[in-house]
């Protein structure tokens, strides 16, 4: 996997984040997913990618419980689902809860699911990397370089007014 | 003796002395059924050993059993229970296999993709989401890292207090916090065994206490002292990824 090299700014959904430039993207593919992004084709196997998803959040339901239900969903949703770790970061001002996750699926095999969750302007954000689990220590300082790079609109941030995807 | 086996799921629960005599069978130095025996019938009632050979479910394990590219053995102190677990393991590049204690005195075989071998680890050392440990790494000599892996909790708890005291130093600031010491906490190890490409024998060894609250903390043993380092789960999931990835990799 690459280093990030470009900046990719979504046209109306008011976050920015760098990308492999060579990665493949398709923007709005549904509604609440604002942004896949694929490794090339190399072959075969799992191709590591990256997807935003922003949803509208019911009002005074803050972070830490949006993801504390997120982690049952996941549990009840993905196969061999293990929670390997989960923290709270500060992201350029913004709180980010940060989740790290193995889950496999039989067409695909194990993947290592990493998460970055965040609110802004009544949305949930959600940036999720995920890669074959035999290749994520390789990817992992990859990933943390685009979550770290992953800027919102609003106060904490600097981009454009969101809309919702 | 008891042998358990689940065809839809390949999963196998015997002692060890029904283990030992299915591998002779899988490698076929003891043709079914002329050796017979009380093994080998529990086996075959238990459907593992159909027709005189294993069942289809276990074959892939069985040669990473017989002809593995390196093995596996972990082990897992947990302070909480008082309880030793031990598990065994074989790598080859189709197939990993792993043979777990199990509480009641059986053991638990287990064939999976290697790529799969990291996560099954992991639900086994229970790791996951822990505090981020918030002191400096600590320098003690090699000699009392054994401690930290002793059976007596009395010993593995005084072993703690010397690693969090130094070099019989008083804490300073960036020493392990008491919670290290206040006990509920989980120590292992994985260690790793293949033959390198020049016929030597080479290896690796991930040693982790999990003292809970406190955090994880990595232990690294040089020459005549060791270091236990503070770490994520995130850190410590690479390292197991990495050590499965490099034991295939030195083939």
């Amino acid at each position: 996997m690459g280093v990030a090299a470009i900046i990719y700014r979504h046209p109306v959904a008011g976050f920015r984040l760098p990308l492999p430039p060579d990665w493949e993207r398709v923007e709005d593919a549904r509604p609440g997913v604002a942004l896949i992004a694929v490794e090339p084709d190399h072959g075969g196997g799992f191709r590591a990618n990256v997807v935003v998803t922003a949803e509208r959040l019911p009002p005074g339901l803050d972070l830490d419980a949006w993801q504390d239900g997120a982690d049952g969903l996941l549990r009840d949703a993905l196969a061999d689902y293990v929670l390997i770790d989960r923290e709270r970061l500060d992201l350029d001002g913004r709180d980010v809860v940060r989740r790290l996750a193995h889950h496999a699926h039989e067409d695909t095999g194990p993947i290592t699911m990493e998460q970055w969750a965040m609110v802004g302007g009544g949305l949930g954000y959600t940036l999720t990397a995920s890669v074959a689990t035999p290749e994520y220590d390789a990817a992992a300082d990859a990933f943390a370089g685009i979550a770290w790079g992953f800027r919102l609109a609003g106060p904490a941030g600097d981009g454009d007014t969101p809309t919702e995807p | 003796m008891a042998v358990l086996f689940d065809d839809r799921t390949g999963r196998l629960r015997l002692d060890q002395a029904a283990f030992d005599h299915l591998v002779v069978i899988a490698a076929g130095l003891n043709p079914w059924p002329e050796s017979g025996g009380a093994p080998a019938a529990e086996l075959s009632a238990a459907g593992a050993v159909p027709d005189g050979r294993p069942h289809p479910r276990l074959s892939a394990g069985l040669r990473a059993v017989i002809e593995p590219a390196y093995r596996l053995h972990l082990t897992l102190l947990d302070d909480r229970t008082g309880r030793l677990k031990a598990g065994d393991g074989w790598i080859d590049d189709g197939a990993a296999a792993l043979l777990l204690d199990l509480p009641d005195g059986l053991r638990e075989f287990v064939t999976l993709h290697p790529a799969f071998l990291p996560a099954a680890l992991a639900r086994v050392v229970r790791l996951g989401p822990r505090p981020r440990p918030r002191w400096e790494p600590v320098r003690l000599p090699a000699g009392r890292v054994a401690g930290l892996f002793a059976v007596d909790p009395a010993v593995r708890r005084s072993a703690a207090a010397d690693a969090a005291a130094g070099e019989g130093e008083t804490p300073g600031p960036g020493a392990p916090p008491p919670a290290i010491l206040a006990g509920g906490w989980r120590a292992w190890r994985v260690e790793m065994t293949w033959t390198d490409p020049g016929g030597g024998p080479a290896g690796d060894v991930l040693d982790v206490v999990d003292t809970g609250d406190a955090g994880l903390c990595l232990v690294e043993l040089y020459d005549a002292e060791a270091a236990l380092w503070p770490a994520t789960a995130t850190a410590v999931w690479r390292l197991l990824i990495r050590m499965v990835s490099a034991g295939l990799a030195e083939r």
